[in-house]
């Protein structure tokens, strides 16, 4: 069975590195069990270590006071129980009586372990006590446990950082989008206001001027609006086509040359409603 | 992964019930009073025969075990932790299914493989459950990857895994529940 402790002895040390035999009963445990000490007299030192740290409260790096409690108190219930009279070389134990259903414990087992009163049960004594001892461990390793207080705040900042996290990220999310909406929105207003601007100022232009075809005031305003907007904006497809505007324009008469400018006026006032307005 | 206090409780239980001096393991009361380790619900039968490992396990009692695995642990085995005869009393079923949740963890096996070595009773328990390849299936998964797993763990895998298939019942119904898996 070496090898199982060899296992269990390596995740002793590696269950709490800062513990020192010091500080903590059961590394104190291990290591004189290692060092070949008697489990039964060991146990006792156990027992008495824990109980002073549990009434202490204050012994630095001693297990927290919640555990060290539990396991103590259990302990000692357990110590009380199995506390008999013992062999005569072993010192008597003074202990309180313990009673259960208004009858003696010590003296219920006492009898059923079939010993008088007169004669003590010594030789049994010690595998009932580690009979305790291994049911109370055995039931702590299996009772389910809430978390500890840490554990749970820890869990709880966690979580109330994810959730300002994710917070921050839907707000950039959002962010995001509202600049997007407004570009498009930007981008497709400049479209609608170079077409139908020119559109609008092309057929009234078309229903006053005679000398112009509507088409080619279209082409006239639409270049015009575009070499305005693009001017302002730096794209060389502006230049590109002021030429081409410019001489739409002077061929389309003055008539024509009216509806550009008021399609002009209606870019530069940021509303088509103006554009409109210039067809009266 | 446990917490603080059954951790310790369960290293030192491990300690104390290894801890073999030079009178070998019958020396140990700790050792025996894991080897006396009864299930709470056969403790009667076992009070009236004395032969060692001679607990009886029915079906019934097993379908018994498993609706009432929810029940609290610490009352099964803290109420009535000492019995007349110094044995250790516990419930099998809720014995069996901490250890199905807990065999993944470093030292989950080590629980398992004391129990298995050093209580008959408990060892049979296991062998007659039906749902066995609960316990086995993690095993070998973790045997699966031993890249992951230090030279002590794994020899107490191989080592777990060995003493549960001993059994013919046992590898025969691991194999029809792997069968089952193929053909799904």
């Amino acid at each position: 069975m070496s090898f199982a402790l060899v296992a269990f002895g390596t995740q002793l040390l590696e269950a709490d590195v800062d513990a020192s035999p010091d500080s903590d009963p059961f590394l104190a445990a291990a290591l004189a069990l290692g060092r070949g000490a008697d489990p039964i007299s060991l146990e006792t030192a156990q027992i008495s270590s824990l109980e002073t740290s549990a009434g202490s409260h204050a012994a630095p790096g001693v297990l927290e006071s919640r555990s060290a409690k539990a396991i103590a108190a259990r302990a000692a219930r357990a110590h009380a129980r199995l506390a008999m009279p013992r062999a005569e070389a072993d010192p008597p134990v003074p202990v309180p009586p313990q009673t259960h259903n208004g009858k003696d414990i010590r003296h219920d087992l006492h009898e059923s372990l079939g010993g008088t009163e007169t004669q003590p049960l010594a030789p049994l004594l010690v595998p009932s006590r580690a009979a305790c001892v291994v049911a109370a461990l055995l039931t702590e390793v299996l009772s389910p446990t809430a978390p500890p207080p840490d554990s749970r705040c820890e869990a709880a900042t966690r979580a109330s950082t994810t959730l300002i996290d994710r917070r921050a990220q839907e707000a950039e999310r959002r962010r995001n989008a509202r600049l997007a909406a407004l570009r498009r929105a930007r981008e497709h207003s400049k479209r609608v206001r170079v077409g139908e601007g020119g559109s609008e100022s092309g057929e009234g232009n078309g229903t006053l001027g005679e000398a112009a075809r509507a088409e080619s005031y279209n082409y006239g305003l639409l270049g015009a609006g575009g070499a305005v907007l693009d001017f302002i904006e730096g794209t060389a497809w502006s230049f590109a086509s002021v030429p081409f505007t410019v001489a739409q324009y002077l061929a389309g008469g003055m008539s024509g040359g009216s509806g550009g400018a008021a399609g002009l006026m209606a870019f530069g006032v940021d509303s088509y409603g103006t554009g409109g307005g210039s067809r009266m | 992964m446990l917490e603080p206090l059954p951790l310790r409780s369960l290293l030192l239980l491990l300690l104390l019930v290894h801890n073999v001096g030079t009178g070998g393991s019958e020396s140990n009361p700790f050792a025996q009073a894991i080897a006396s380790l009864r299930d709470i619900r056969y403790m009667h039968e076992d009070e009236n025969d004395d032969s060692e490992g001679a607990i009886s396990i029915h079906d019934d009692g097993m379908r018994q075990n498993s609706a009432t695995m929810a029940d609290g642990l610490s009352d099964s085995i803290d109420s009535r932790a000492f019995s007349p005869s110094h044995a250790v009393v516990a419930d099998f079923g809720k014995l069996f299914e901490a250890l199905v949740a807990a065999v993944d963890t470093p030292l989950g096996p080590l629980l398992l493989y004391t129990l298995l070595t050093t209580s008959p009773r408990f060892r049979a328990f296991c062998l007659a459950r039906s749902d066995l390849a609960l316990l086995v299936a993690p095993l070998c998964r973790q045997l699966a990857y031993p890249v992951h797993l230090r030279t002590g763990e794994l020899y107490v895998l191989v080592v777990l895994v060995l003493r549960l298939t001993e059994d013919y019942g046992v590898c025969a119904a691991l194999h029809a529940i792997s069968d089952s898996m193929a053909d799904d």
